[in-house]
């Protein structure tokens, strides 16, 4: 999928927020240059360019809606809160204004409403997106209509006293998934790959003879589950899609990284059929050389959000282990100065690289 | 808007549509078991949310005790029929850890139920009733456990056995009006040494699905009118006699229904 088009002009709403910024950026140090006598261009030239800004900005807000000033900006950021709020407690009356009737209603009639609410939601979420540019409506009905889903599997289960199933968790990923792509919604991308990343989890604990339900005890489906989503990324940074790339991204590293943590102190809950103390220790190297993998991987990438991800994954585990090791015979004063430290490290490192990435990017501007 | 609709209406439909179909694969052909229940053995549940509709818990227990530690007809061939990997001796070192919940989670397993309504023996006067004395896995008694005294139980639905196929457990268990085949989960307990007993291996039957029953809207009306069961006094015998029978029908991929609803 392309996002910009033909003639370069952004083609979604988050291109065109990055081009008014870039413009407000421009302007900002275009008059503090001119203020500082460093730049001398002509009145003529000063307004030519301040008018094709202008008609630059008129253009993005008229067709994508973008924030122009810092006030719009932190507005925009308010209603983006309240739009996951008011879903939230949406999502919630659907849910208990259903419980109150539901008694009341035939079997068949039942049914009917539940399978027929996200639909409806559905709808509306497309006559939603149609009528407002920024989807802030629109996310939040988007939202509604996968609440209405999960309450309409789950209350079907509930008629017909089924078991619990995890075939419901591909049911509800796809819907999130196809409703994310639809309307570039990336809280619904987000929450359908957790969705089926749950699905597959689930999946291939019942494939052991466990119980699905003990997921959560197999920590290394996740890392399966987040091998995928990488390479999701991939396939979308790929296509021109970056947004979602982001999130798959995102998404993919903690899935990778997490279980790291738990495999490293509990090794009995591997699947490995090895000494249980060699999986933790094992573990303890893949974790330290995953996340710092992570980290000069999306250095070198220029992906800001999984450095930091990546770095705050880093320091969790070294804080972890340090515990492991140090607490029983370290003395108290001595493990927080040892910790303290090895943070202090931890910036200078972080800081050499970000040097070395600017003298890399001004290099190449010259 | 057809196209971006579509996509998000098959796959409501389809989803619901698999359910229904597996609840009409249920309900097709005989019934697998048809079990009249009293009031002790399913519940008016109690929630807290504003509901008009009327569930029914289902209580039942493991006759190994009240806090159903072990299950004295889950032996160690039964915990391996399970697949559980039974392999190390109990008193083995590592044993412990290899046994441990993390190492073997539950396992999802079928479960039958009997309910037995003939109420508890009664002791004879000025003796302490008393049970047989938990079983190790492998049948023999654990040396230096003491027996446990009998107590009424809250509920005459017991788990009698467990295993992977459910028409060998109906085969053994073949009386369809009092033996329920549900799904379920099974668990391995590992009993450390004490010093009076040697360690050794139990399971215990962790959940039935369901265990909470929805009543069809024709047949709430005679629950409605009853005051609800606190849903933490499962456990505890009822305070009062039954005040309703209940008879609930498992179809041929073990889901139950309710049919009918009787007050006494």
């Amino acid at each position: 999928m392309e996002t910009i088009d033909a003639a370069g002009a952004p083609a979604t709403r988050e291109q065109a927020q990055q081009r008014a910024d870039q413009v407000r950026a421009f302007r900002a140090e275009f008059d503090r240059l001119q203020a500082e006598g460093v730049l001398a261009v002509s009145s003529e030239q000063a307004a030519a360019i301040r008018r094709h800004h202008d008609g630059v900005l008129e253009d993005l807000a008229k067709r994508f809606d973008v924030d122009r000033t810092a006030a719009e900006r932190q507005m925009s950021l308010g209603m983006r809160v309240a739009s996951l709020l008011g879903a939230i407690a949406l999502s919630a009356a659907v849910f208990l204004f259903f419980y109150r009737f539901w008694g009341l209603l035939s079997v068949p009639l039942q049914v009917v409403l539940l399978a027929s609410a996200p639909i409806v939601a559905a709808a509306a979420v497309e006559v939603a997106a149609r009528r407002e540019k920024t989807l802030y409506i629109a996310s939040l009905l988007a939202l509604v209509a996968f609440a209405s889903f999960v309450l309409g599997l789950s209350v079907v289960g509930s008629i017909f006293n089924m078991p619990p199933s995890f075939g419901a968790f591909l049911a509800w990923a796809l819907f999130a998934l196809l409703l994310a792509y639809a309307y570039r919604l990336r809280l619904l991308l987000f929450i359908g790959i957790l969705c089926a990343g749950t699905w597959l989890g689930a999946l291939l604990t019942s494939l052991t003879g466990a119980w699905w339900g003990n997921l959560m005890l197999r920590p290394e489906n996740f890392v399966i589950a987040g091998a995928l989503s990488l390479a999701m990324a991939r396939l979308s940074t790929r296509l021109g899609d970056r947004e979602f790339a982001y999130v798959y991204r995102a998404t993919g590293c903690a899935a990778l990284l997490l279980p790291m943590l738990w495999l490293s102190e509990i090794g009995e809950i591997s699947y490995l059929p090895i000494d249980p103390s060699f999986i933790r220790h094992g573990y303890d190297v893949a974790g330290f050389a995953l996340g710092m993998a992570t980290v000069w991987f999306a250095i070198r990438r220029g992906w800001t959000e999984t450095v930091n991800g990546g770095g705050l994954f880093l320091a969790l585990f070294l804080c972890l282990k340090l515990y492991d090791w140090c607490w029983d015979w370290m003395p108290r004063y001595l493990f927080f100065l040892t910790i303290g430290v090895v943070a202090i490290a931890l910036i200078a490192v972080l800081q050499r690289l970000r040097g070395r990435r600017s003298a890399a990017g001004a290099r190449r501007t010259a | 808007m057809i196209k971006r609709l579509v996509p998000l209406a098959i796959v409501v439909l389809v989803a619901n549509g698999a359910a229904l179909f597996m609840v009409a694969r249920n309900v097709d052909g005989t019934p697998e078991a048809r079990v009249q229940l009293t009031e002790r053995e399913a519940r008016l549940s109690d929630t807290e949310f504003d509901t008009t509709g009327v569930t029914l818990l289902l209580a039942w227990h493991d006759p190994a005790g009240p806090r159903r530690l072990a299950a004295s007809w889950l032996t160690r061939e039964n915990l391996e029929s399970l697949g559980f990997d039974c392999s190390v001796a109990p008193d083995a070192p590592g044993a412990e850890r290899h046994y441990s919940f993390a190492a073997q989670p539950t396992r999802s397993v079928y479960v039958v139920l009997d309910f037995n309504p003939a109420p508890t023996p009664v002791p004879s006067a000025g003796e302490p009733p008393t049970e047989a004395a938990p079983a190790a896995a492998g049948g023999e008694a654990v040396p230096g456990v003491a027996p446990r005294p009998a107590i009424e139980r809250p509920s005459r639905l017991a788990a009698v056995d467990a295993g992977s196929d459910p028409m060998m457990l109906r085969q053994r268990y073949p009386d369809r009006t009092r033996f329920i085949v549900t799904h379920g989960v099974a668990r391995l307990v590992f009993h450390a040494a004490t010093p009076t007993a040697r360690a050794f291996l139990g399971g215990t039957v962790a959940a039935v699905f369901p265990d909470e029953l929805y009543v069809p809207t024709g047949l709430q009306a005679p629950l409605r009118r009853l005051e609800r069961t606190k849903n933490s006094s499962l456990w505890e015998p009822l305070a009062h006699e039954p005040r309703y029978d209940v008879t609930i029908e498992y179809g041929s991929r073990l889901r139950p229904r309710v049919v009918d609803v009787r007050l006494r």
